[in-house]
């Protein structure tokens, strides 16, 4: 049992709670909070992956920027009288709904068990990848699909102007 | 050691609890949230074969930050696009929005 075991169980016991509650709750400002407290355990996943530089990304984008957005969108479109509105957050179609995301669970975990992954880490001995790293091959292999995520972004944010902006 | 599988598992977990979210959630924002959480358990799958099958490269690394950049403008739209279906409507239960239905 090392430390990075521990870490790992543990993290990922939050994780799971959490996400769970997100698709459970009663009340949907608690879900969104969830929602920020397992995109923060999201990005303790990525430390113990040695990605630092993704967890920080993972923090600013999702735990800021994404549940930030969210949060002003419950806020204008949200019923204004109770969290939940009065009306049932959920459908009434919850025994299907767990059949089928159960059986897709099973299907894949039975995939996962029946194939030999590589077990040991080979980059046990290397040193953890650094950001210069990751921004020297974005800027060099990667160039142009940082372009066209660029440009995605570019016209994602006209969009939402033109989509959301108008008031009449 | 937590090997590969801990992290395929985990992230298996997370993708079937989003999809349960989004067929059991009426809310529109509800459902863009577990979809949030599909797209990170995906993440999770990248950056964990990038880490125990090819930790010298770096793509699968790289290429996650691109999933979570498209996951923002993704974002950005389906909320702006609730929030016009909210002006227009009044409500953001995704039941209730059917007049491409008949």
């Amino acid at each position: 049992m090392t430390g990075q075991t521990i870490a790992f169980y543990l993290i990922a016991a939050i994780l799971v709670f959490g996400a769970l509650y997100i698709v459970t709750s009663k009340n949907i400002m608690r879900a969104v909070f969830m929602h920020l407290f397992a995109m923060v355990m999201i990005a303790g996943i990525y430390v113990l992956l040695s990605a630092e530089f993704l967890a920080a990304m993972q923090i600013l984008v999702y735990a800021g920027a994404v549940t930030t957005m969210i949060v002003f969108s419950l806020m204008l479109a949200g019923n204004q009288d109770s969290p939940t509105g009065g009306v049932s957050l959920d459908n009434k179609k919850k025994l299907p709904a767990l059949l089928v995301s159960g059986g897709l669970f099973l299907t894949v975990v039975f995939m996962i068990a029946g194939q030999k992954w590589p077990s040991v880490e080979k980059a046990a001995g290397l040193a953890a990848p650094s950001v210069a790293a990751i921004g020297r091959i974005i800027f060099s292999r990667y160039v142009l699909p940082f372009e066209v995520i660029g440009f995605l972004l570019l016209a994602a944010l006209i969009g939402v102007i033109v989509v959301a902006g108008r008031e009449e | 050691m937590v090997s590969l599988q801990h992290y395929l598992v985990l992230s298996t977990i997370l993708f079937a609890i989003g999809a349960y979210g989004i067929m059991v959630r009426r809310n529109a924002i509800l459902i863009l949230i577990s979809i949030e959480l599909m797209l990170n358990a995906v993440n999770i799958n990248m950056v964990a074969f990038a880490r125990f099958v090819t930790p010298e490269t770096l793509a699968g690394q790289v290429f996650t930050i691109f999933a979570i950049a498209s996951g923002a403008a993704e974002v950005g739209i389906g909320l702006a696009i609730i929030l016009l279906v909210y002006r227009g409507r009044a409500t953001v239960n995704v039941d209730e929005i059917d007049l491409l239905k008949w």
